[in-house]
């Protein structure tokens, strides 16, 4: 056994490796002259339709997006729920998908939205301008957030778990996090939640005193789990699997009775597959991103079902959210993937459950990392510039949170007027921000 | 205005567009250490980054980021030469690179990483990319970066520890 190296020592170590094995490689003296030897002669690019410019990485993802399309949700029940009732999370709390900037071409289709007013001084100063931000020793750091009420919240951080009972305005540590691993959170309920890494999830039934490693039944051995979320007394978690699968399994909120659903997605042909679950009282989908939006289920009757998601035909992923049964929103990139250069992000809308859907635009946000909605008018995108708002379905944006380079984790509405969303700069420091006025201002949270 | 290397093209007396060939001139060897890292192969490595050009090349003038375009390129094309070499190798045999010898046991255990950990770290520690930028490659979230980096990184661990 080899003495342990410290994790800097280790990355130290490696990148000493990388350094020394590229120094091998110099390019051929007559790269040049044998690329013009393969390379077909170049068309006319002024005339052509941009597209047309499908190259083949694209059109094997779009491929793989319609023979994966066809198939690979199958039937089956999902447990037996036992409903609880507690107000929905509106909106994709914890998704979070980071894509390939589409350029300033992007927002077509929405006159203001690339031009939306910077004058909104960020909450986030100290890590706005994508600095590093820092933390003060002990200092409490957010990375997940979730509230079953407009009162009763909790807040995953870098030393455990805050608690509130009064909106967010003072919060009381309530124990460790299940692990230092765990990013995010979600509860039912006041009692149940459940904490998540990439690889494990843990389940409370006391309000986060006490965690429980959970067992996820009829997985390959090495998953990555994609999403976690409740609802109706049932939670529901997406995990991908090496073996070229993912799988969505539930179980009551109460219980740790986790069972595989039947429905089983296959993965697209990029190299990260991410999924998000989205989910309104007893409805939900699931939306599969594989580079490009490959993949849907529809939760109906407590079954996840094949459902053809939005998005299908665009070259690049897509985030979700629900501000009701019925009322769904889709920021799509459009051009990350496909021909040409970058066409920027879509908003597209369906108003009877993501049966049909209709474009409404541009979305500034770009890339668009998450979006939540608090009604089908009042939709929030978050992107590496920052939280940009719309309240008028998406005919005029503003940005309500400037922040540069910043990742945004968590993005949601409690109620119609009340949200969260976690930023996190490039440094080990997260920031909960809330909005009590239906997305146009949020402040930031401060923790004892 | 801006061409696409970024420079401004209606300031008064700018410097003249970069051609296609300039950009194939700057890029070509980043690119080939970059694949080269990903696929351990230098033969791989070259038909990699030639093909990803040629794939390129239609769409110059049209690109705002052609660099990064490229690097996203070639990152794919790197995957998915893993996924071909992945399907292939219960058929054929495939002889060590002669070229590529003496190497030292980081990159033996770089070896053994799935291709997806693997393009992480030398995303995150060669090329010194962010999370999100990262993430922009590969088409994930920056959370799955953290997660594949991590668990590379324990991997390696893992392999040089024992």
């Amino acid at each position: 056994m080899n003495e342990r190296m410290s994790d800097d020592e280790l990355i130290e170590r490696l990148r000493r490796t990388l350094d020394t094995e590229a120094a091998r490689i110099d390019a051929p003296e007559d790269a040049w002259e044998r690329f013009q030897a393969a390379a077909p002669p170049p068309a006319p690019q002024h005339h052509r339709n941009r597209r047309l410019w499908l190259g083949a990485p694209s059109a094997v993802v779009g491929l793989a997006a319609a023979i994966l399309i066809a198939v690979l949700v199958t039937h089956g029940s999902a447990g037996h729920p036992t409903q609880v009732a507690t107000p929905e999370v509106r909106g994709a709390a914890s998704a979070t998908t980071s894509v390939p900037s589409a350029g300033p071409a992007a927002a077509a289709g929405g006159p203001e939205a690339a031009s939306a007013p910077s004058t909104v001084t960020s909450p986030l100063a100290p890590t706005a301008g994508g600095a590093e931000a820092h933390l003060a020793p002990g200092a409490f750091s957010p990375r997940s957030v979730t509230f079953v009420s407009p009162s009763e919240g909790w807040v995953l951080g870098n030393t455990g778990i805050e608690h509130t009972v009064d909106g967010g305005r003072t919060w009381s540590p309530v124990g460790a996090a299940p692990s230092s691993d765990a990013t995010h959170l979600r509860f039912a309920d006041p009692s149940d939640g459940w904490a998540w890494s990439s690889s494990t999830v843990w389940s409370t039934h006391d309000g986060g005193r006490t965690w429980t490693r959970q067992t996820l039944p009829g997985l390959a051995t090495e998953f990555t789990v994609e999403d976690l979320q409740a609802s109706a007394g049932v939670a529901h978690v997406a995990v991908t699997q090496d073996d070229g699968s993912v799988r969505i399994l539930t179980t009551p909120v109460g219980s740790d009775a986790w069972r595989l659903s039947p429905a089983h997605i296959t993965l697209g042909a990029g190299p990260v597959p991410s999924g998000q679950l989205v989910l309104q009282g007893s409805v939900g989908w699931f939306i599969q991103v594989d580079r490009t939006v490959v993949a849907g289920a529809r939760l109906v009757n407590g079954q996840w079902q094949p459902w053809t998601p939005p998005c299908l035909n665009a070259n690049g992923p897509a985030v979700l959210a629900a501000s009701s049964p019925t009322e769904l929103v889709a920021a799509c990139d459009q051009g990350v993937w496909g021909p040409a250069a970058p066409m920027g992000e879509q908003l597209s809308v369906s108003h009877d459950g993501g049966a049909t859907w209709t474009d409404a635009g541009g979305v500034p946000a770009q890339p668009a990392q998450a979006v939540a909605s608090a009604s089908s008018a009042t939709i929030v995108a978050a992107g590496t510039g920052g939280l940009e708002a719309t309240f008028d379905a998406g005919r005029s944006w503003a940005t309500v949170v400037p922040v540069n380079g910043n990742e945004v984790t968590d993005l949601g509405f409690t109620t119609a007027t009340q949200g969260v969303a976690v930023v996190n700069g490039h440094g080990p420091a997260g920031v909960l921000l809330m909005t009590r006025d239906g997305g146009h201002t949020w402040n930031p949270v401060t923790f004892p | 205005m801006m061409s696409p290397m970024g420079v401004a093209d209606r300031e008064p007396f700018a410097q003249p567009s970069p051609t296609f060939e300039d950009f194939y001139r700057a890029q070509l060897q980043p690119m080939l250490r970059l694949a080269y890292l990903m696929t351990q192969s230098r033969a791989a490595a070259e038909d990699l980054v030639q093909d990803s050009f040629i794939r390129l090349q239609p769409r110059w003038g049209a690109l705002d980021n052609p660099a990064a375009y490229l690097r996203r390129t070639v990152a794919n094309a790197c995957y998915s030469w893993h996924r071909r070499r992945q399907r292939e190798a219960a058929f054929t045999v495939v002889p060590p690179d002669p070229a590529e010898a003496e190497h030292d046991e980081m990159w033996d255990a770089l070896a053994q990483l799935p291709p997806r950990r693997r393009a992480a770290l030398v995303l995150r520690y060669y090329q010194d990319l962010s999370e999100s930028e990262i993430a922009d490659i590969l088409g994930c979230r920056p959370g799955t970066v953290k997660s594949l980096t991590h668990r590379g990184l324990a991997q390696l661990r893992s392999v040089l520890e024992g």
